[in-house]
C-alpha cells in the first residue's frame, strides 16, 4: 500500500475557516425568503387546466412572435421581450431568475488581437414566473440561450 | 413544507459552507466578497434545484456554480478595466483562508500561506480534492478539463508545495 504523501498529510491538518456570523445569517435569511416564495409559486388552481394552457400559449406567443421578425439569437437574449411579459395588463411578474443549465469547454481560440483565450459555452436559462390576475393561474416562461465566455489564458 | 426545505438547506450550508467559502476565495479579493459569491451561487442553485425536488445540490455542482459566478465577476471586472487587469486574484488580504488552529506549527503556517500563493488553476484543484473530497473525475467535470489534467495539476501543486517547504527548512537551518 502506498504511503500518503507527506504534503497531503500536512494539508489534511488544515481546515477551511468558517463563514462569518453575518455572512451565514445573510444566506440563511435568503433561504427563508426563497422557501416562503416557493410556497406561493407552487399553489396552482387545476380546475380549469385548458384555460391555463391557453394563457401559457398566449404568453409564449407574445414572447415569440416579435422575435420571429428578427433573428433566433435576438429572441433568446432580448431583454425587451422579457419586459413585455411583465407589462401585459392583468399579468404580474412574480419572480425573475437566470441560471446556468450546463457548461462545456470549447477549447482555445484567438481573440481579434491574437491573444489565446479559453472558450466556455454556457447554456443559460432565463425564467419569468407570472401571475394572471383574471384566472389566478401562475405561469412559468423559460427562455434558454447559449453564451460563449472567453477567458484569457495566462498560465498552465 | 417551506420551513423544512429551508432547514434542509441551512443544514447543508452549515456542513459545506467553509469549503465553499474556501473555494470562493480563489475568485475574490477578500472574505466578504467570497461570502457574497457563495450567497449568489446558493441563490442560483436554489432555482436550479427547484425542478429537481428542491433538495440541496451535490458538492461538485456547488463548486461549479461558484466557479461560474466567479467567472462572471471576473468577466465584468475585466471588461471594466478594458482587459488590462485580467488577473484580479489574491492580492491584498489580511485574513487567512484556512483555520489558524495550527498557528504554533511553523510548517502548517507556512503551508497555509503557500496554498494561498498557488496559481488559481492549481489551487482550485487542491481545494476541491483536499477539502471538498472530490474525485479527479468530479473535478474534471467541474472545471471542464480532462481527469488527467486535473490529476496533473494536483501533483504539480503538491510538488510546488513540497519544494517551498524544503526551501523554508533549508533557510531555517542556514540561519540557525
Amino acid at each position: 500500500m502506498q504511503a500518503p504523501d507527506p504534503i497531503e498529510a500536512a494539508l489534511a491538518r488544515l481546515m477551511p475557516t468558517a463563514m462569518s456570523a453575518s455572512g451565514q445569517r445573510s444566506i440563511e435569511d435568503m433561504l427563508d425568503g426563497l422557501a416562503a416564495e416557493s410556497k406561493v409559486v407552487t399553489v396552482r388552481d387545476w380546475r380549469r387546466p385548458a384555460v391555463g394552457l391557453g394563457i401559457a400559449a398566449a404568453i409564449a406567443a407574445l414572447v415569440t412572435l416579435p422575435g420571429l421578425l428578427k433573428t433566433g439569437v435576438e429572441i433568446a437574449s432580448s431583454p425587451q421581450v422579457r419586459a413585455d411579459v411583465a407589462s401585459l395588463s392583468g399579468i404580474r411578474l412574480v419572480e425573475r431568475s437566470e441560471r446556468v443549465e450546463s457548461m462545456s469547454d470549447e477549447g482555445w481560440v484567438a481573440d481579434p488581437d491574437g491573444a489565446a483565450m479559453q472558450a466556455v459555452r454556457l447554456r443559460m436559462v432565463s425564467e419569468d414566473v407570472v401571475f394572471d390576475d383574471e384566472t389566478g393561474y401562475t405561469v412559468k416562461v423559460s427562455e434558454p440561450r447559449d453564451e460563449i465566455l472567453l477567458m484569457p489564458v495566462s498560465d498552465f | 413544507m417551506a420551513q423544512s426545505l429551508a432547514i434542509e438547506w441551512k443544514q447543508w450550508l452549515t456542513e459545506n459552507g467553509p469549503r465553499l467559502l474556501l473555494f470562493a476565495r480563489g475568485w475574490s479579493q477578500c472574505k466578504q466578497d467570497a461570502e457574497d459569491l457563495v450567497q449568489e451561487a446558493i441563490l442560483r442553485l436554489w432555482h436550479y434545484q427547484a425542478d429537481k425536488g428542491a433538495t440541496p445540490p451535490d458538492l461538485p455542482l456547488a463548486f461549479s456554480t461558484i466557479r461560474f459566478c466567479g467567472l462572471n465577476h471576473h468577466r465584468s471586472e475585466t471588461r471594466r478595466r478594458n482587459r488590462e487587469g485580467s488577473v484580479i486574484y489574491l492580492n491584498d488580504f489580511q485574513d487567512v483562508w484556512l483555520d489558524p488552529v495550527m498557528e504554533d506549527d511553523e510548517e502548517a503556517v507556512f503551508l497555509r500561506e503557500a496554498v494561498e500563493k498557488l496559481s488559481p488553476k492549481l489551487r482550485e484543484v487542491v481545494v476541491m480534492k483536499t477539502w471538498g473530497g472530490l474525485t479527479f473525475a468530479q473535478i474534471s467535470e467541474t472545471l471542464a478539463i480532462s481527469p488527467n489534467t486535473a490529476a496533473s495539476r494536483y501533483r504539480y501543486a503538491l510538488d510546488q508545495l513540497s519544494h517551498e517547504l524544503r526551501r523554508l527548512k533549508e533557510n531555517r537551518h542556514a540561519s540557525a
